[in-house]
């Protein structure tokens, strides 16, 4: 009951003339962003944090969790179209979406992505409902030794699920928390790393980094690529209804996407990424022509489209409840939270429901506006990419500056920033995803603070956390996943004839 | 060979980061002090830089051209040009400089990178300072 009179009460905040316009801006520009290959939602939500200054909190996180939504359907059209995935969640979309182009196909394999989308989005924002509300109650309960297991547990999840080798993303876990140190002890007021600049006393800010490390990357990387043409498919809009057997074989991997997305989603890590590539592994395997898949199957759109996009829903739980982002787009969410006064965690449905319950109803509006704008203006959108590389780059070099410039008015931080983007394109040739590291940054000062609060209480006794259920719970899901991790890569080592036996 | 580089990297980071965090206060009457979190990363960071450097190569670097990096290195240079630049000559210049070169190395011609760079320094200025009301570096030159 509380429920549905929290949704209304979402509604009444989203329906309000300036949300809805929040909503439709951040909705769009997420498609583009998800469009332009590189230009990922992190760099595109960094981008437009400063513009949301003026803004009240609840339009200005509509906007930004509209980009991160809106990107997710976005990175599929150019899959489809192009065999150029605007998102790394749209990797696997592009390999049965890209041959049902070349198969004369495109508009049905858009118009399932974008339909799956819609289904798993507002099925996402069903579980932020049902999951949130509880987690938070549960949080409450939460003392500094569970907030230190959870996120310390959280990191070393998410260097096992990292797209990088585990000892390279450790490696930018260690950077990370390294770089979370930098700025005034909150607890003793010690100045740490700061080398006599007052500036640094506050501590390195996550925008400059982001910004650096996904925007001013991209422009290194657009420089080094020079000016590449895209070749564009055109699609009419009578071409994208799809045949009823197509519709028919997409209901169920649509479904299962969903829930696996969103469930993914709650678990540290690249969670659209992992999602859509599980997705895809599922259908392929519960499919009884697996032979198909790869050649032009509408399952493999269908699951992994649904699965990115209900991940983003899952990802959005434990940053509303907890306070805690797993994924860099929830750090942004969360920078920007702060940003705005607004301080998510166990209470922040209680003290903050005009923001909590607005962006849930946001979301189910904004991903119906997905759907309206992204079937009958595909065209228009992948027209986005006629754009000149060196006109796109030059912008997206001064919105970066100017933007991280604006959040501190400050100097140091371009400065951070473009040591970022320096470090973001060595990364990039390197091919080593930076998120573990900027999560790291994220969570530094929380497994600090609550790591030493722990140590206080416990009189230095590491045995403290043994004794407290919820910890000893997440160590126990940590080293099953490593057990399960090491057990499955035991059994691929196995001749097929030995696992069998 | 590139994850040893890294590797490499890594470890002399860490114990620079080290060397450092151990100056700081390892405890105080009420618990851990400053140094404790940081010990313990540069312990994290030098260890996780020993395993890249003894355990199997796994990063290559992805091949560039030398025009390709020339670019990069221009563009690089030109950014921390701007930072330099950007409290003597103030946003606009200093935007105008920058967007003008980083035009010039797509090989976009003079006129077309004056008038693109022109305008997207005066356009974000527009939204970012009149209509967002935040403040943009004038510039100790002009002022």
């Amino acid at each position: 009951m509380e429920m549905i009179a929290g949704l209304a009460h979402g509604f009444s905040v989203a329906a309000l003339p300036a949300n809805l316009l929040a909503c439709f801006i951040g909705v769009l520009l997420g498609s583009l962003v998800g469009v332009l290959p590189g230009i990922g939602p992190n760099a595109g939500m960094a981008l437009l944090i400063p513009l949301t200054f003026a803004m009240p909190p609840e339009a200005a996180i509509i906007m930004l969790a509209g980009i991160y939504y809106g990107s997710m359907y976005g990175g599929s059209t150019t899959a489809i179209l192009l065999n150029v995935p605007g998102e790394a969640a749209s990797v696997m979309t592009a390999v049965d979406g890209y041959q049902m182009a070349k198969k004369g196909r495109p508009g049905p394999a858009l118009a399932i992505a974008a339909i799956g989308s819609f289904v798993a989005g507002t099925l996402g924002i069903v579980g932020i409902m049902l999951v949130g509300p509880g987690l938070a109650e549960l949080a409450l309960r939460f003392g500094p030794p569970e907030y230190f297991v959870l996120a310390a547990a959280g990191l070393v999840f998410l260097c096992g699920l990292s797209t990088n080798p585990f000892h390279i993303a450790f490696i930018m876990v260690g950077l990370g928390l390294a770089i979370s140190t930098v700025g005034i002890d909150p607890i003793t007021g010690t100045q740490r790393f700061t080398f006599g600049f007052t500036q640094l006393a506050q501590g390195i800010d996550l925008v400059p980094v982001i910004m650096g490390l996904y925007g001013i990357a991209e422009v290194l990387t657009m420089m080094e690529e020079g000016e590449q043409k895209a070749r564009l498919t055109k699609v009419r809009f009578r071409d994208l209804v799809p045949s009823w057997l197509e519709a028919k074989m997409s209901f169920w991997p649509i479904m299962r996407g969903s829930v696996l997305g969103f469930l993914i989603g709650l678990v540290p890590g690249p969670a659209t990424v992992v999602s859509s590539f599980l997705s895809y592994r599922v259908e392929k395997r519960l499919s009884r022509t697996p032979e198909r898949f790869g050649h032009g199957a509408i399952e493999g759109v269908a699951g992994p489209e649904s699965a990115n996009n209900s991940a983003t829903a899952g990802a959005m739980v434990p940053m509303f409840a907890l306070g805690i982002a797993f994924s860099p787009a929830t750090a942004m969410l969360l920078a920007a939270l702060v940003i705005h006064g607004v301080q998510p965690g166990p209470m922040f449905m209680l003290n903050a429901p005009d923001v909590f319950w607005g962006v849930i109803a946001s979301m189910y509006i904004g991903n119906l506006l997905l759907l309206v704008l992204n079937l009958p203006l595909v065209h228009v959108f992948v027209s986005v990419l006629k754009l000149p590389q060196n006109v796109l780059a030059a912008m997206v070099m001064i919105l970066c500056l100017v933007g991280t410039y604006s959040i501190n008015n400050s100097l140091l931080d371009i400065w951070i920033m473009v040591i970022a983007g320096a470090l973001g394109y060595g990364l990039r040739k390197l091919k080593v995803d930076p998120s573990p590291l900027v999560i790291a940054l994220v969570l530094g000062p929380m497994i600090e603070k609550s790591l030493r609060q722990t140590m206080f209480l416990a009189n230095g006794e590491w045995g403290l956390i043994l004794t407290r259920p919820i910890c000893v719970g997440v160590v126990a899901a940590l080293m099953l996943l490593f057990a399960g991790n090491a057990l499955f890569k035991w059994r691929r080592r196995l001749p097929a004839g030995a696992a069998l036996d | 060979m590139a994850t040893r580089l890294l590797g490499v990297g890594i470890l002399l980071f860490g114990a620079l980061y080290l060397a450092l965090a151990a100056q700081l206060p390892m405890h105080t009457l009420a618990g851990p002090g400053a140094g404790f979190f940081p010990v313990a990363v540069g312990v994290l960071l030098i260890a996780s830089g020993a395993v890249a450097v003894f355990a199997r190569g796994v990063l290559h670097l992805e091949p560039t051209s030398r025009l390709g990096l020339a670019k990069v290195a221009a563009t690089l240079a030109g950014l921390f040009a701007f930072c330099a630049l950007l409290p003597v000559l103030g946003y606009l210049a200093s935007a105008v400089l920058l967007c003008v070169a980083a035009l010039r190395l797509f090989g976009t011609s003079w006129r077309a990178s004056l008038a693109i760079g022109g305008a997207l320094a005066l356009v974000t200025w527009a939204i970012f300072v009149p209509l967002l009301g935040l403040t943009l570096p004038a510039g100790s030159l002009f002022s």
